[in-house]
């Protein structure tokens, strides 16, 4: 048996404003997440130090395209933050502005 | 409920010297002064009677000062507010000070009766908080309907201009007509040029708010304490009020009362029926009473009749002053018809961010609406219950939890009402009386 490294204990955040019920969230972390009756998400606040939830949380956070949620560590260092400060949509589409317009001044 | 004659002034009442009373008693601390027709304090009139400005010595002695006195915020979120001070004293760049005087809630009358009463001490306590924390500029963030608090504040500040050289800049905000106004993201949002749209923040507004800047947001009424416990210390303000929640607090009176809208200062927890029956003219023990505003809670008349006024005493119990008003049920009235009618008001107030509340809230009033009608089934009630639970926590803000938290206590308090009309029997009961002012539907977003 080896001894793993302590994950730590981390909470899901969420961001009612962001959300905008793409569902996926739920798909990979049904754990902590549920969704309303109208299909936006609602996540579990209680902290959380298991493996295997902790890595279907992240995937969560990693597939939700409006950067509505996040992991953040309560025992110690900032934590695991996909976009919390900028969402992931507006890096996106950042990216697609600079396209058409680089082509048009040619 | 029948209400009593108010026959003897307020000065004759059982209450005792230093219980309550209301602007222009000599017992009170805030409201002391002037009597309330008299309108605003004048500057020269304040100093003589509370003693000249002195602002703090420096930053940390501020922030002892206001922590020895366990002030806490009285917009309703009860915030302890000496931390709001270290926080924006802790944090980088030039910090703000805002009053908030943009009372969202539709009953509660304590920030305009302090701003059009009593605006130096206001002032006063703007001006000593941003010396504490070293901010040059004070937003005064008002609505701009408020033509009164408007006024006092433009002539209480053409006063100072002459005499109190070390004030800082004072910028006049209109805060929009809005529920979720008031609430200190919103605030926030509103300064930097969005419109009020409050948000769960990750780092608090005291440490990054306007543009980044610390942003310490403070209601009036916890400016006007500020003032009082700059001059006379800490001790002196808990002389008042309880260990857990000293100093006085400021209640609006609404509902099936005498006197609705009349503002009364609690200086000692003394029994809330005293109160009831002496200054809002209650003969008996009322059915229920809305707790802390439209976002509050419903208690059971009988619950409350002995409790104590006393800010920590109803946060225990679960229902929180929050902006201190307190809303008798008419005793013919039907606590659902009237919940129905907030939460359609509150339902409209969502600042439309979050699916949950955008459809969450307007769904909660077609299930009370049905429940009222009788078309919602036997299991109507429970279901409605467990749909406003499901709604809590999952807004981007605490607008739906306020909202789904007064149906729940309406559904536990009126659980008899809400069965009989279930089973398509009518509860019998008037459908209006009582003050309980919801904004006309012209004004709210289209």
């Amino acid at each position: 048996m080896t001894l793993r490294k302590p994950v730590g204990t981390w909470r899901l955040t969420f961001d009612g404003a962001r959300c905008a019920g793409h569902g996926i969230c739920v798909l990979h972390c049904p754990d902590l997440v549920t969704l309303d009756e109208w299909g936006f998400a609602g996540v579990d606040k209680t902290p959380v130090s298991q493996r295997g939830v902790l890595r279907r949380a992240r995937r969560a956070v990693r597939a939700c395209p409006e950067g509505a949620l996040a992991l953040r560590r309560l025992d110690s260092s900032p934590g695991f933050r996909a976009s919390t400060e900028r969402p992931l949509q507006s890096r996106v589409s950042a990216g697609f502005e600079i396209a058409p317009s680089g082509v048009g001044a040619e | 409920m029948t209400v009593l004659a108010h026959s003897s002034p307020p000065g004759d009442s059982q209450l005792d010297e230093r219980g309550c009373g209301i602007a222009g008693w000599p017992a009170t601390r805030l409201l002391a002064g002037p009597q309330r027709s008299l309108g605003p304090e004048p500057l020269e009139l304040h100093s003589r009677r509370v003693g000249q400005f002195v602002p703090p010595a420096s930053s940390e002695q501020a922030v002892e000062l206001v922590g020895a006195s366990g002030l806490l915020g009285r917009g309703g979120g009860e915030f302890p507010f000496a931390e709001k001070l270290r926080a924006a004293g802790a944090a980088h760049g030039p910090p703000l000070v805002v009053v908030n005087g943009s009372e969202g809630e539709p009953a509660s009358r304590k920030d305009r009766e302090l701003l059009e009463l009593r605006p130096h001490l206001v002032l006063d306590g703007a001006s000593w908080a941003s010396a504490a924390i070293g901010a040059p500029q004070v937003v005064i963030y008002l609505e701009a309907g408020r033509c009164a608090a408007w006024q006092a504040m433009r002539s209480a500040l053409r006063e100072r201009r002459i005499e109190r050289t070390s004030d800082p800049d004072f910028h006049f905000v209109a805060a929009p007509d809005r529920y979720v106004a008031g609430e200190s993201s919103a605030v926030v949002s509103v300064l930097e040029g969005r419109g009020p749209l409050p948000r769960r923040r990750p780092i608090p507004v005291a440490a990054s708010g306007v543009g980044g800047r610390p942003t310490v947001v403070a209601n009036t009424e916890t400016l006007a304490h500020l003032a009082l416990i700059a001059r006379f210390g800490p001790d002196w303000f808990r002389q008042a009020g309880s260990p857990r929640a000293p100093g006085s607090t400021l209640v609006t009176l609404a509902g099936e009362v005498v006197n609705p809208g009349l503002v009364v200062e609690v200086v000692e927890p003394i029994a809330t029926h005293r109160i009831l029956t002496s200054l809002a003219g209650l003969d008996g023990v009322p059915e229920a009473v809305l707790v802390g505003g439209y976002g509050g809670r419903w208690v059971d008349g009988p619950a409350i009749w002995d409790a104590p006024l006393d800010r920590a005493v109803f946060r225990a119990a679960g229902c929180g002053l929050g902006c201190g008003l307190l809303a008798v049920l008419p005793r013919r009235r039907c606590g659902l018809a009237v919940t129905h009618r907030i939460l359609d008001y509150l339902a409209g107030e969502s600042a439309g961010q979050c699916g949950s509340c955008l459809f969450g809230l307007p769904a909660l009033v077609e299930g009370l609406g049905a429940l009222i009608a009788g078309r919602s089934g036997r299991r109507g009630p429970d279901r409605l219950h467990a749909a406003a639970f499901e709604l809590e926590g999952r807004g981007g803000c605490g607008h739906p939890d306020g909202a789904a938290g007064l149906l729940q206590s309406a559904l536990e308090v009126f659980g008899a009402d809400a069965h009989r009309h279930a089973r398509r029997h009518p509860c019998g009961r008037d459908r209006d009386g009582g003050w309980f002012p919801v904004p006309s539907e012209r004004r709210r977003r289209p």
